[in-house]
C-alpha cells in the first residue's frame, strides 16, 4: 500500500472518529469551542505519533522477540501513560498558556481510545515503521479535522433553537451522525 | 530521591505481579485458543459446509504440493481433502484469500470442489466487510449461486441478469461480491492447474 | 448506602451511558446488534468487577502519587485475562468485538469507578458498585444494539422480528446510525426525567 493512500485513507475514508469510533470522549467533551478543539487536536497529534513509534518499537524489539505478545495491552497503555505524563511536564514549562487551556483534558489523552486503538491497529495491519508513522499522522490529522469541524458546528448550534430534551449531548450526537454520513461519501475514494 | 525509588519500586512490583498473572493465564488458555481457531476453520460443520457429506478434513497425500502451490500462488493458503464417515475422499477444500480486495480488506474462504470438478460448497473464514451489506456474502442465498458451476470456467460478476458463468452481485455490495468471486476464481485456478 | 442502593445507582441514577456519558467509543462501535451490545457490556462488567475488587483490596497499599498508573496496570491485567478467555471460549463474539476488547482498558467508566469508589470503599461495597454500574452499562448497550438491529436489519438477537416487505434502514447499522440512535435515546431519557421532575 503506498504511503499517500495510507495517509489520505486515514484522514478521510477511515476517519478515526466518524468511521472507526475512536476518540469519541474527547470529540464530544472538548468540542465546544474551536480554539480548545484545535489545541486538543495538536496535543493528541503529538501524542499519537510519538506513541505509535514507541509502541511499534516495543512490539518488535521486546514483545515479539520474547514471545510476550499477550503483554501488548499492558505494555502499550503504560507507554502511553508515561508519554502523556512527559508531555504534561513539558507543556507546563514551555507553554503554560496551552497547559492551562487544556486543563484536565490533557491527562485524559491517556484514556483517549484513539491513541491506544491506533497503536494496536498499526501492529495488526503489519505496517513497517514508515507506514506506521504515516498512518499515525493521518489518523491524528483526521481526528483533529473532525473535532475542529464539530466545534465549529457546535458553536453555531449553541445559538440555535433546539428542543429542550435534545439540548446538549443529544443534538451533538445527531449532528455527529450527519457529519458521519457526509464522510461516508469518501468511501468510494480509492487512490 | 528515596521517594522516587520507593514509588518506582512499588509500581514495578505491581507490574511484575500482573505480568506473572498474565503469563499464568496465557498458559491456561493458549491451547484452548488454538483448538477454538482450528474448530472454526475445520470442524465437522465447516467440512460439511465446504464439501457436503464430509465429516472432516485431512491433509492431502502429496504434502509437498501445498508448498509448491504456495510458492507460485500468493493468495493460496492451504489445501485439504474432505473425508466422509467411511474414510473416502469426498473432494478438495481449497483455502485462499482474495486477489481483489473487498471494501475493507481481503476475504478468506474455503472452496469445496468435488472430485468431478464441480463447485459444491464454500465457507467464509475471514472478512471485514460492512455488517449488513458486504458481510452478506456469507448468506446461503448468495453463496448458492456458485454451487453446481463447473470448475472449468472463471466466474464473472454481473449486476443484472447473469450469464451461465456469472453470479449476481449483492446490491450495494459490489466490492465484496467481486472480492469473494476473485477468491473463488483463484481456488478454481489452483484446482485446474494442480488437482485435475 | 445499603446494597440495593448501589445497584439502583448504577442502573438508573448514575447510569454510565445515559447519564454519565462514559465509555462512548465501545457504545457506538459495537452496538450493531443486540448480541454484540450485550457481549461487550458483560465483558466490561467482568473487568469492572475484577478491577474494583483488586483495587479495593490494595487501596491501603498503593501510594497516592502513583495510583493512576497502578490502577491502569491492574485494569489492563484484567482486560487481557478477559481477552484471552473470550478468545478461547467465545470465538465468534471475540471476532465481532475485535479491537474494542483491549480498548476496554481505556473505558473511562472503569478508571472512573476505581478512582471514585473502589479506592475509597470496602471490597463488598466495591463489588456491588461494579455490578450496578456494569449492569447499567450492559443494559444500555443492549437497548442501543436492539434498536439499531431492529431498524437496521429487522431482527433482535438474530431472530427476525420484522420480515418480508420491510426494507431495513441499513444506515442504522452503519456509523451514522450509531450517533443518531444514541442521540435520540439520550434525548428520550432527558425527556422522561424532565417529566418526572415536573
Amino acid at each position: 500500500m503506498n504511503l499517500f493512500s495510507i495517509f489520505v485513507g486515514a484522514i478521510l475514508v477511515n476517519n478515526f472518529v466518524l468511521a472507526k469510533f475512536l476518540g469519541i470522549c474527547p470529540f464530544l467533551g472538548v468540542s465546544k469551542k474551536v480554539e480548545t478543539a484545535l489545541g486538543m487536536g495538536i496535543a493528541v497529534t503529538f501524542v499519537m505519533t510519538l506513541s505509535s513509534i514507541i509502541t511499534y518499537l516495543v512490539q518488535i524489539a521486546i514483545l515479539n522477540r520474547f514471545g510476550l505478545e499477550y503483554l501488548q495491552t499492558i505494555a502499550f497503555i503504560l507507554v502511553i501513560a508515561a508519554l502523556v505524563q512527559f508531555v504534561e511536564m513539558f507543556l507546563k514549562k514551555s507553554s503554560p498558556g496551552l497547559y492551562e487551556a487544556l486543563g484536565v483534558y490533557l491527562p485524559l489523552i491517556t484514556t483517549n481510545c484513539a491513541v491506544l486503538g491506533l497503536a494496536i491497529l498499526n501492529i495488526q495491519s503489519e505496517y513497517n515503521l514508515i507506514q506506521t508513522i504515516v498512518n499515525s499522522l493521518g489518523a491524528a490529522l483526521g481526528f483533529t479535522l473532525a473535532i475542529v469541524l464539530f466545534a465549529g458546528i457546535r458553536e453555531r448550534l449553541d445559538l440555535a433553537d433546539v428542543p429542550e430534551s435534545l439540548k446538549g449531548f443529544p443534538i451533538a450526537l445527531i449532528t455527529a451522525g450527519l457529519m458521519s454520513i457526509a464522510f461516508m461519501g469518501f468511501a468510494g475514494l480509492s487512490i | 530521591m528515596r521517594e522516587i525509588v520507593k514509588l518506582g519500586g512499588i509500581l514495578f512490583l505491581i507490574a511484575a505481579i500482573s505480568a506473572g498473572v498474565l503469563a499464568f493465564s496465557n498458559d491456561v488458555t493458549k491451547d484452548k485458543i488454538i483448538e477454538a481457531e482450528e474448530a472454526a476453520s475445520s470442524g465437522p460443520e465447516v467440512a460439511n459446509a465446504v464439501i457436503p457429506g464430509s465429516i472432516g478434513f485431512e491433509k492431502i497425500d502429496d504434502e509437498s504440493l501445498v508448498d509448491k502451490i504456495k510458492e507460485k500462488n500468493e493468495k493460496f493458503i492451504d489445501l485439504k481433502v474432505g473425508k466422509d464417515e467411511n474414510g473416502d475422499t469426498t473432494g478438495y477444500a481449497i483455502r485462499t484469500s482474495s486477489p481483489i480486495k473487498g471494501y475493507a480488506g481481503d476475504i478468506e474462504i474455503y472452496l469445496g470442489v468435488s472430485l468431478d470438478g464441480e463447485i459444491v460448497g464454500m465457507k467464509v473464514l475471514s472478512l471485514s466487510e460492512t455488517a449488513g451489506l458486504g458481510s452478506n456474502v456469507q448468506n446461503a442465498d448468495f453463496q448458492e449461486q456458485y454451487f453446481g458451476k463447473s470448475a472449468d470456467m472463471q466466474i464473472g460478476v454481473s449486476k443484472g441478469t447473469p450469464e451461465e458463468n456469472e453470479i449476481v452481485a449483492l446490491s450495494g455490495a459490489t466490492y465484496s461480491s467481486r472480492s469473494i468471486t476473485s477468491a473463488v476464481n483463484n481456488a478454481l485456478d489452483i484446482y485446474n492447474e494442480y488437482l485435475k | 448506602m445499603n446494597g440495593f442502593k448501589y445497584l439502583k445507582n448504577g442502573l438508573i441514577n448514575e447510569n454510565p451511558t445515559f447519564v454519565q456519558l462514559l465509555g462512548m467509543c465501545p457504545t457506538l462501535a459495537v452496538t450493531t446488534s443486540a448480541e454484540n451490545g450485550m457481549g461487550m457490556g458483560l465483558a466490561t462488567t467482568a473487568v469492572l468487577i475484577g478491577s474494583n475488587i483488586a483495587i479495593s483490596l490494595l487501596r491501603k497499599v498503593i501510594p497516592d502519587k502513583i495510583r493512576i498508573p497502578a490502577f491502569v496496570v491492574v485494569i489492563a491485567t484484567f482486560v487481557t485475562i478477559i481477552d484471552m478467555f473470550m478468545h478461547a471460549y467465545a470465538l465468534d463474539l471475540y471476532k465481532s468485538l475485535g479491537l474494542f476488547i483491549p480498548l476496554i482498558v481505556v473505558n473511562c467508566l472503569i478508571l472512573g469507578r476505581a478512582e471514585a469508589f473502589a479506592s475509597k470503599n470496602s471490597v463488598g461495597a466495591s463489588i456491588l458498585d461494579a455490578i450496578g454500574m456494569g449492569l447499567g452499562f450492559t443494559i444500555a448497550l443492549t437497548i442501543l444494539g436492539s434498536v439499531r438491529e431492529l431498524i437496521g436489519a429487522g431482527s433482535i438477537f438474530g431472530y427476525t422480528i420484522i420480515g418480508g416487505a420491510y426494507k431495513p434502514a441499513l444506515i442504522m447499522i452503519l456509523p451514522p446510525g450509531a450517533f443518531i440512535a444514541l442521540g435520540l435515546l439520550i434525548g428520550l431519557v432527558n425527556y422522561i426525567s424532565r417529566k418526572k421532575a415536573a
